[in-house]
């Protein structure tokens, strides 16, 4: 299986420069400094042809940020990101396009992911018209297959976004991106703002495409019933840390670090009647101003002394399985 | 499901645009005073600049009172013997030329202006929003009487005086809006598609961050009329040979006095017709398209 | 014994493009003490249904039909100015948005003590304490920091807390929960579903939880309303609903959940999408998409008993065992 992106110590700041005001005030003595927003930190990420790795967690955990990144959205503050071995900054403009226009993306927001002001059958052919993609003698042809292909009536391709359902709405983003021949598709909770019949209907999609044109996938998502639906392997992040990696049988099974656990355990499960645990306390800390050491160990009944100090290193407790912890360090 | 037919953005407008009477009334007036501009040479009983026709017995002729060749004078004559009414007409004309003209273009260094300090921040944008502020913070009539003082007379110069008073309130608009469509899920699309910049900021910034500079732009109109009008009669306007309405309330002035008050007050209420209807226009254009832009 | 029964309500929004039937012919009760769960996604109107309760429906909408019983009485014939007084006090509305409930502009402690003194006649001293009691009752630690705070400086999960905390100041009998965890995470959600059902419990307020989610409802509903296009196609205890549903709808929406279905195989769906109720025609809403529909359907069902629990608007309902295709 060959290596298609690759995300190498990626770390992700978000910080607003302070303003003249704010200059002048601190060289008078105030205190104030910038507030940054430690998205990601430090974090690694390999996606290999084929598969489709779910990308799982709360908010603040980074992994929308994580997908803009790997989507080339954002610049990461520091750290590399290779399409197929090759580092992708490094490349002249021409082959850096071709390597960006191999990644694309689906949204989560449908409606604010399409331009209002333009049709369907503009908002699917642009970049393949721009780019001047092979889409063979007829556009018109292709981006009509393109349609049908996600379920969509060519009829309707003189329409507005705002004429079509919320369904139909993400139909029509996941034809755009496919139109320019991607080979991964970053998709950021793209069904979380469906009704669950649609649901089941998209992400029935999401399969049949992948068979057919032989798509990789990074699949973002809080719901973790559809991260185990779908998902050859699972990454479970915290606070702008990757906390755990397995196949997702092997994850679901014999989740290793406390917060996965956690996290596993308040799933509400239609199985699951009445609550008969205390679940765990403390809410969500700031990725303004991250707890040291393990991010989670303030909220951890495990934690340690050395939690609160060190940041555990990512470790291979079984084949394919990695877990950051040092629980794992006394077995 | 998708509603039948194609329904585009403007039909939407457009059909709630015409739920406000008042905003109908406030079209119906700006198309009939359109009309009556363009064709002034069509619609206007005589042509008031073509000195064979004017007869200086005519001159100062109450409203209703007969020319000598039998020409009745609705409005009255000016000094000159000229039709009131048709100097209303023609007047009509060079007013609203010279008030859409100069918007039309100031609305479109503005917008260039304000994509392009919205798209690229940084420094780009500070030294454009600080020319920005140093603009708005003088009194449009003031820059407009310097600029003419050292330009000198003409349509052209009082075009390009319009258009220095008017292009940094859209440029200030279009910034902060393109701003805000800036982070939105669609822009970020097309940076993933990787589509150039250039394409980025024209075909899916500009048509989004439009709809509040047409509201703008319409009351803007009024005010770039009414701006000119000052400046004509002032004496620093339209030259004698072309009239505004303004220049026309000019001339008019000194005869309020001796009671021949319609040279001077017919311009006025016509000037004051054309800026209430335009603002009827605008106001509802604002309200229409507002509760869209939230969605 | 049943604090709220909801009777034959219609809830009609009269607007330009026609009339939009949002609740149509919904009844339902709830006992003191017991959660019931309001299922349906979205257009099924269970928001409506719940803004109906609490008079809370703006034009062009307009209850049209129907009664709603609070502990006997008749919410539908109180006044504007009654209702006033009930709202907070005997019945509460939490909503998806803490927003909704919290002004930005005020601290927690402000707008507690005034919803206190708003219903009962106590001193500011009493109802700094009953706030105080409150927050410390949903989990907040720390309640004095908490209290002097804005709600900008609270996180999503604790501004739904104190939310909950103010529904549950005056000891309302009925609270109306509208989808108030659907925007939180996972753990959050956990914590609150936790709380709120201990809550009930000890205080025998009847809630009312709306959501879309039906696996939330399978931990804290004791019995469960499934809603389609404005009205209720089936109902009754909730173990026994999501193990024997009986509506083709609820089959199909349990069965498209990914956690039923093999994984890598195709998950079960419901074919086509929610009909617009503005172009609803008669009979069953579902027939469009039903795999049992036929001629029979274009009369609307009327609800049946097939069990003393359970409630039913079927004419073909799903037989034991069978799976929805």
């Amino acid at each position: 299986m060959s290596v298609l992106l690759e995300l190498k110590h990626i770390t992700k700041n978000f910080s607003r420069p302070l303003d003249l005001a704010a200059k002048l005030a601190r060289m008078a003595g105030a205190r104030v400094h910038e507030t940054v927003v430690h998205a990601l930190d430090d974090v690694c990420l390999t996606i290999n042809e084929g598969e489709v790795v779910g990308l799982a967690g709360e908010s603040g955990c980074g992994k929308s940020t994580l997908g803009r990144i790997a989507a080339g959205i954002l610049t990461p503050t520091s750290g590399e990101r290779a399409w197929r071995g090759t580092d992708i900054t490094a490349l002249r403009p021409d082959k850096r396009r071709d390597a960006a226009l191999k990644i694309q993306m689906v949204f989560q927001d449908a409606f604010a992911s399409l331009n209002p002001r333009m049709r369907v059958a503009e908002i699917i052919g642009e970049a393949p018209r721009v780019h001047g993609i092979d889409t063979g003698d007829d556009i018109d042809y292709y981006v009509d297959q393109l349609m049908r292909k996600v379920g969509l009536d060519p009829s309707f391709r003189r329409r507005f976004p705002h004429q079509f359902s919320g369904g139909q709405r993400a139909r029509i983003g996941i034809a755009r991106a496919l139109a320019v021949k991607p080979e991964l598709l970053v998709c950021d909770e793209a069904v979380a703002a469906l009704d669950v019949s649609i649901q089941a209907q998209v992400l029935n999609l999401f399969m049949q495409l992948r068979a057919d044109f032989n798509l990789t996938y990074l699949f973002i998502s809080h719901d973790l019933g559809v991260v185990e639906h779908l998902a050859d392997r699972v990454v479970i992040m915290y606070l702008g840390r990757i906390v755990e990696t397995a196949p997702t049988l092997e994850l679901f099974r014999h989740p290793n670090h406390p917060y996965t656990q956690a996290l596993l355990n308040e799933v509400p499960k239609l199985e699951k009647r009445g609550h008969d645990f205390a679940p765990i306390t403390g809410e969500i800390p700031s990725p303004i101003d991250p707890p040291p050491g393990c991010h989670f160990h303030p909220r951890c009944p495990h934690a340690m002394e050395r939690c609160r100090t060190e940041r555990p290193q990512f470790r291979q407790i079984s084949p394919g399985h990695w877990s950051a912890c040092y629980l794992n360090d006394a077995r | 499901m998708s509603s039948a037919g194609v329904e585009t953005p403007f039909r939407r407008v457009a059909a709630d645009f015409a739920e406000s009477r008042l905003a109908l009334v406030g079209l119906a007036t700006l198309i009939l005073i359109l009309v009556v501009a363009i064709g002034a040479p069509l619609v206007s009983p005589q042509n008031p600049y073509n000195l064979a026709t004017l007869d200086i017995m005519d001159s100062k002729l109450p409203p209703g009172g007969q020319s000598l060749n039998g020409m009745t004078f609705w409005l009255g004559s000016d000094d000159q013997g000229r039709d009131m009414l048709s100097a209303i007409f023609y007047g009509l004309r060079i007013s609203l030329g010279v008030g859409t003209l100069a918007t039309v273009c100031a609305l479109a260094i503005g917008l260039v202006v304000g994509l392009i300090a919205a798209w690229f921040g940084g420094w780009v944008e500070t030294v454009i929003m600080r020319l920005v502020d140093l603009q708005l913070s003088f009194p449009s009539i003031l820059i407009a009487l310097v600029l003419l003082a050292s330009l000198g007379q003409g349509v052209d110069k009082i075009i390009i005086a319009l258009i220095t008073v008017q292009w940094a309130y859209y440029a200030r608009t279009v910034r902060g809006a393109a701003l805000v469509e800036r982070n939105k899920e669609y822009i970020e699309a097309a940076t993933c598609l990787a589509l150039p910049t250039s394409r980025i900021l024209f075909k899916h910034l500009l048509p989004n961050v439009l709809p509040p500079l047409i509201v703008i732009a319409t009351v803007q109109v009024a005010h770039a009329i009414a701006l000119e009008a000052t400046l004509s009669f002032l004496g620093l306007g339209m030259p004698i040979t072309s009239p505004s309405l303004g220049l026309l309330i000019a001339n008019g002035f000194t005869h309020l006095m001796s009671g021949k008050y319609w040279i001077s007050l017919y311009p006025g209420i016509a000037l004051l017709i054309t800026i209430v209807s335009i603002n009827l226009v605008g106001d509802q254009l604002r309200d229409v398209l507002n509760p869209r832009l939230q969605k | 014994m049943a604090v709220l029964v909801v009777e034959n309500l219609k809830t009609h929004f009269f607007t330009k493009a026609g009339v939009v039937k949002a609740v149509d012919d919904v009844s339902f009760s709830v006992d003191a003490g017991k959660v019931l769960g309001l299922v349906g996604e979205s257009g099924s109107g269970k928001t409506v249904t719940g803004f109906s309760i609490m008079g809370l429906v703006d034009p062009p909408g307009r209850i049209v039909a129907g009664r709603v019983l609070l502990e006997g009485h008749n919410l539908l014939d109180r006044s504007d100015d009654a209702m006033r007084g009930l709202r907070g006090d005997r019945i509460a509305m939490i909503f998806q948005d803490p927003m909704m409930t919290l002004n930005p502009v005020l601290r927690i402690d402000t707008q507690m003590i005034e919803t206190v003194l708003a219903h009962q006649g106590v001193s500011r001293e009493q109802a700094r304490e009953l706030a105080r009691n409150a927050l410390g009752r949903v989990g907040i630690p720390s309640p004095d920091e908490r209290l002097k705070a804005y709600p900008h400086q609270l996180s999503g999960g604790m501004r739904q807390r104190v939310a909950i905390a103010i529904a549950l100041l005056n000891n309302p009998r009925v609270i109306i929960a509208d989808e108030p965890t659907t925007a939180l995470d996972v753990t959050i959600q956990a914590q609150i579903i936790f709380e709120v059902q201990k809550l009930a419990r000890e205080t025998g307020t009847a809630m009312v939880w709306v959501t879309h989610d039906l696996s939330v409802i399978a931990g804290l509903a004791d019995d469960v309303c499934v809603m389609y296009a404005g009205r209720i196609v089936e109902s009754g205890p909730t173990a026994d609903l999501l193990d024997h549903p009986m509506h083709p709808y609820t089959a199909g929406l349990i069965a498209s959940i990914p956690s039923r279905n093999e994984r890598g195989q195709p998950l079960h769906q419901i074919p086509g999408m929610t009909p617009s109720l503005l172009r609803l025609r008669p009979g069953c809403a579902f027939r469009d998409r039903c795999p049992h529909a036929d001629a029979a359907c274009e009369q609307t069902p009327a609800i049946t008993q097939p069990t003393p629990a359970r409630t039913l608007r079927c004419f073909h309902p799903m037989a034991e065992l069978e799976e929805f295709p």
